[in-house]
């Protein structure tokens, strides 16, 4: 139910005019930000990319608080507590995440640590 | 109430998919220890489970074909005014279309290795057994829960039409030949527990099969090749892989075949790592079946969610369930009695196998673990999470890293016990003019960036050292050009990494609100926005906006750009205008239009887009010469 | 022995994946938790839409007494549908919704309301759309029910009457 009426508001703000003509005028800060904020009205896109109205605003208002001196840091941080952390393209190192970001360096000590293993017992066949 | 015709045609297709089902019924009988020795008429069986595949499969086009909406399916996904191509292709563009293709190429895949396959009685029935066992589920689960042959309860003149995102040659066939090379990975995992059932996993099972491997691969690789070369020219967003779950989900099999396709060598050659080989093989096709499942339960959020039915999704969970529970216990009881131990070096071919895997499969971990974790927290913790391209490149970096190292020396050290200094010797001169070039290189284009150098340089290294034995290797004779599949399939990849990287480095795109006769200026290139056009297509309409590239005021090149309006379903698209250029592609997308005088548009210039895609054309190039080369011995 | 458990790890993991899939699977991760649930209202002042009115500020929120706060916008067809609910809602016993106009035309939204009656306690414009975003709205129409300042449920999209019936007056109720 929920996702058809998703449907219906975004292609509806499709096609809306408001008339955004600041694109071309970004700076690289603002773009790589742009970046790192995904786009919530659509499939696994980043406002960067998409042209949605909500991406829009969004845009709008990260150009506001990089004019008045925000930080990367602050402008992310008052998305995250509005939208919640999925707005984030990249997730951050909390306690939610410690394991995305560790369990991979793990893996790879334990593989190493398999490797050494066969080697070893290997050449003590050879023995 | 459907028409006659169409009755009878939902009941002899029908009839045909029960007919398979029968038969592999009664293939099955190998498992049974009286029948297992028995040298019947498997070729004639394994030919009626095809044919009665192959004529449901010929109904059910025959029914998107001529628009026959008695059928629902038809009636769901396609329309009178749909192009003959996109008639057929619609076949295959949903659940149940996909499905009955499965169930085909599963059954095609049987049919081939029963009559080419020179292997051991025994162990041929069993994988006979064990291909018509898959065959029995999934037809099971097509009859049971996803028959593309329900007929319409009313009549209809006109269908629901097709997503005309899907409406392109290129993703016509992506699904097929993704398909030949997810399901030629059950032909690997039949081959993996008929060889446990039989003590047989030896050398004669390693080098029979292995062809199977490198055929599913090269499909594979083609697959997703494909897949990534039409989101390139199709969506519009100037990139080819977005790390979107169903993605991953085709490049998690591919990590695990291409390890297993390194681990078999050493099966072959040194009769060695027999349970890792098995489990390779288990692995790969249960990525396979995962894919499947995520992709059709909706579980994931992705621009390729066909249905989101849990009842579909609980059906094959439980069917990945019983497969891999089945394998996994049947390699818990006796992995250790296949494991024959052999010895070899600290420094040789083997234990570089055995860095080959264990970097590709920390890889595989990775993207598991990346796609699967927003569902882990949403279930832990009830809250989103996103996890997007920069997780997967970070983390999978520093191991393409050592990947391209141990790729450049691995093949010039020796089985059982190589010698460092030997394979110096070897690899001298390529490094030498590697390291010349990627100095060189730096120093025409000014980079000045110690990792840039490195790259350039281990990249540079692979390419040419791979080329190098590869051409050594032609000039003497036919028994040592085996090797000549694998070099150009390294010196791919070496170039796919180097590609990717200065595409992701030197990619440059700027939005623009063009008014007519403006001039967009990126990267030195001018285009004049020049007018706009409104063009009738087959079945749709389209504003068209026509830009030109001018160099020293001519017109070089014209871009045109669309937004296409269907009207079946009602749903607007935005068509990319590419220039394919030697070194650099230009891609030219609009917006949906905001004023009435005024269009937003991207350009974007993505250099060394045809290195990206001959690398990967060489990568699978590479595998067919392998198995071409096989073939003739 | 040590060798021989190691051949039963592949069993155990897959054990394991799979449950987790089952109970993915019976998951209904549709539902976005918002993080402003549980949260205060956030500040903000708006211009009313009627030229007889205060402005609708977030002050307003804070009373013993639910409220609802619905997000609309003359432009979006969804909030016409749901319009009829918020009507039906607005004549019940001591339940008040204000709205938040949306990224609209004052006088586009004051038609819409003329056209399909006034469920609105009071509206705030917000033609920009800042107020919607410190609300994090991602479209239109979402509600809100706010209780003593504090955002209690937040709604995506339009009111149906079966939701009105099954989630909204039960959670009023137990406010009351």
């Amino acid at each position: 139910m929920r996702k058809i009426s998703l449907n219906i508001i975004f292609i509806l703000l499709i096609f809306q005019n408001f008339g955004y003509s600041l694109a071309s005028t970004d700076s690289k800060r603002e773009q790589n930000l742009f970046k790192e904020i995904r786009c919530l009205v659509c499939q696994s896109q980043t406002i960067h990319e998409s042209n949605s109205e909500l991406a829009e605003d969004i845009k709008l208002l990260i150009r506001e608080k990089v004019s008045a001196g925000k930080t990367d840091h602050e402008i992310k941080q008052f998305l995250v507590e509005k939208y919640g952390e999925w707005i984030l393209m990249t997730p951050r190192f909390n306690q939610h995440t410690y394991l995305l970001w560790i369990a991979p360096l793990i893996i790879f000590i334990i593989g190493f640590w398999f490797i050494l293993n066969k080697v070893s017992s290997s050449k003590q066949k050879e023995d | 109430m459907a028409g006659t015709m169409s009755e009878i045609l939902s009941f002899v297709a029908t009839f045909f998919l029960i007919i398979c089902f029968s038969v592999s019924l009664f293939q099955m009988r190998y498992f049974i220890r009286k029948y297992e020795g028995i040298n019947g008429n498997h070729v004639l069986l394994s030919t009626i489970q095809f044919t009665s595949c192959l004529f449901a499969f010929l109904i059910l086009i025959y029914a998107f074909l001529t628009s026959n909406f008695d059928f629902q399916l038809v009636y769901s996904n396609s329309h009178t005014d749909k192009p003959l191509l996109y008639k057929l292709s619609g076949t295959w563009g949903n659940h149940e279309g996909s499905l009955l293709m499965w169930i085909l190429i599963l059954t095609i895949f049987n049919f081939f290795y029963s009559i080419k396959s020179s292997s051991d009685i025994k162990l041929r029935n069993k994988i006979i057994a064990n291909q018509s066992l898959l065959i029995l589920g999934f037809v099971s689960f097509c009859l049971l829960m996803s028959s593309p042959f329900i007929l319409m309860k009313g009549n209809f003149s006109q269908g629901l039409g097709l997503n005309p995102i899907l409406q392109d040659p290129l993703l016509a066939i992506h699904p097929p030949i993704l398909y030949f090379g997810y399901v030629g990975f059950s032909l690997v995992f039949s081959f993996a527990i008929a060889g446990m059932l039989n003590n047989q996993v030896n050398k004669e099972w390693a080098s029979a099969l292995k062809p199977w491997i490198l055929i599913a691969w090269v499909f594979l690789t083609l697959g997703i090749a494909l897949g990534s070369f039409w989101a390139y020219y199709e969506l519009g967003w100037g990139g080819f892989w977005f790390w979107d779950p169903v993605e991953n989900a085709s490049l998690m099999p591919w990590l695990s075949a291409t390890a297993l396709l390194h681990c078999i060598m050493v099966l072959e050659k040194r009769n060695m790592f027999q349970s890792w080989t098995i489990l390779l093989s288990i692995l790969t096709f249960s990525l396979s079946l995962v894919g499947t499942f995520l992709v059709r339960s909706g579980i994931l959020n992705s621009v390729h969610t066909f249905a989101s039915d849990p009842g579909r999704g609980l059906f094959i969970l439980l069917f990945l369930a019983i497969v891999l529970l089945f394998s996994f216990g049947l390699f818990a009881s006796k992995g250790s009695s296949l494991e024959k131990s052999n010895s070899f070096a600290a420094v040789s071919r083997e234990s570089g196998i055995l860095v080959n895997n264990w970097l590709l499969l920390t890889i595989l971990f990775i993207v598991f673990l990346g796609t699967i974790y927003p569902l882990f927290i949403d279930l832990i913790f009830e809250k989103s999470l996103t996890v997007g391209p920069q997780y997967y490149v970070v983390t999978i970096a520093p191991i393409v890293f050592l990947l391209l190292i141990f790729m450049t020396i691995t093949p010039f050290i020796s089985w059982a016990k190589g010698s460092i200094s030997q394979t110096i010797i070897k690899i001298k001169y390529s490094s030498i003019l590697s390291l010349t070039l990627a100095f060189a290189i730096s120093l025409y284009f000014d980079l000045f960036s110690i990792t840039q150098i490195i790259i350039l340089f281990l990249s540079f290294s692979l390419i040419i050292t791979s080329l190098f034995s590869g051409i050594q290797v032609s000039k003497s004779n036919i028994i040592v050009k085996s090797i000549l599949g694998k070099t150009l399939s390294h010196a791919g990849f070496g170039l796919f990494i180097l590609s990717v990287i200065a595409n992701a480095t030197y990619s440059e795109e700027k939005i623009y609100d063009a008014k007519i006769k403006d001039i967009l200026e990126i990267n030195g290139h001018k285009f004049v926005f020049e007018k706009i056009n409104h063009v009738e297509g087959e079945n749709y309409n389209s504003i068209q906006a026509v830009f030109n590239l001018q160099e020293d005021n001519k017109v070089v090149e014209q871009f045109m750009p669309e937004i296409r309006f269907y009207n079946d379903p009602p749903t607007a698209t935005s068509e990319t205008s590419i220039l394919y250029g030697l070194f650099s592609d230009i891609y030219i997308v609009m917006n949906v239009p905001q004023y009435q005088d005024s269009i937003s548009v991207r350009i974007h210039v993505k250099p060394f887009m045809n290195f990206i895609w001959l690398s990967v054309f060489m990568i699978i190039i590479g595998g067919v010469l392998s198995i071409i080369y096989r073939i003739k011995n | 022995m040590k060798n021989k458990i190691i051949y039963y790890l592949p069993i155990f993991l897959t054990l394991f994946i799979c449950v987790f899939f089952f109970f993915s699977l019976s998951n209904d991760t549709s539902k976005l938790s918002s993080p402003i649930v549980g949260k205060e209202v956030p500040k903000f002042s708006l211009i009313s839409l009627f030229q007889n009115k205060d402005n609708f500020n977030s002050s307003d929120l804070y009373s013993k007494n639910p409220k609802i706060v619905n997000i609309f916008a003359s432009w979006c067809i969804p909030c016409r549908a749901e319009h009829d609910v918020l009507m039906l809602l607005s004549k019940l016993e001591g339940i008040e919704i204000y709205g938040i106009n949306y990224q609209d035309d004052p006088m586009e939204a004051k038609s819409f309301i003329n056209m399909l009656g006034n469920p609105y306690t009071n509206v705030g414009v917000d033609e920009k759309g800042r107020t919607g975003i410190d609300w994090g709205v991602y479209g239109v129409p979402e509600s809100f029910i706010v209780h003593n300042g504090k955002v209690v449920y937040k709604h995506i999209g339009p009111i149906h009457i079966s939701e009105l019936d099954e989630i909204i007056l039960p959670i009023l109720k137990d406010l009351k």
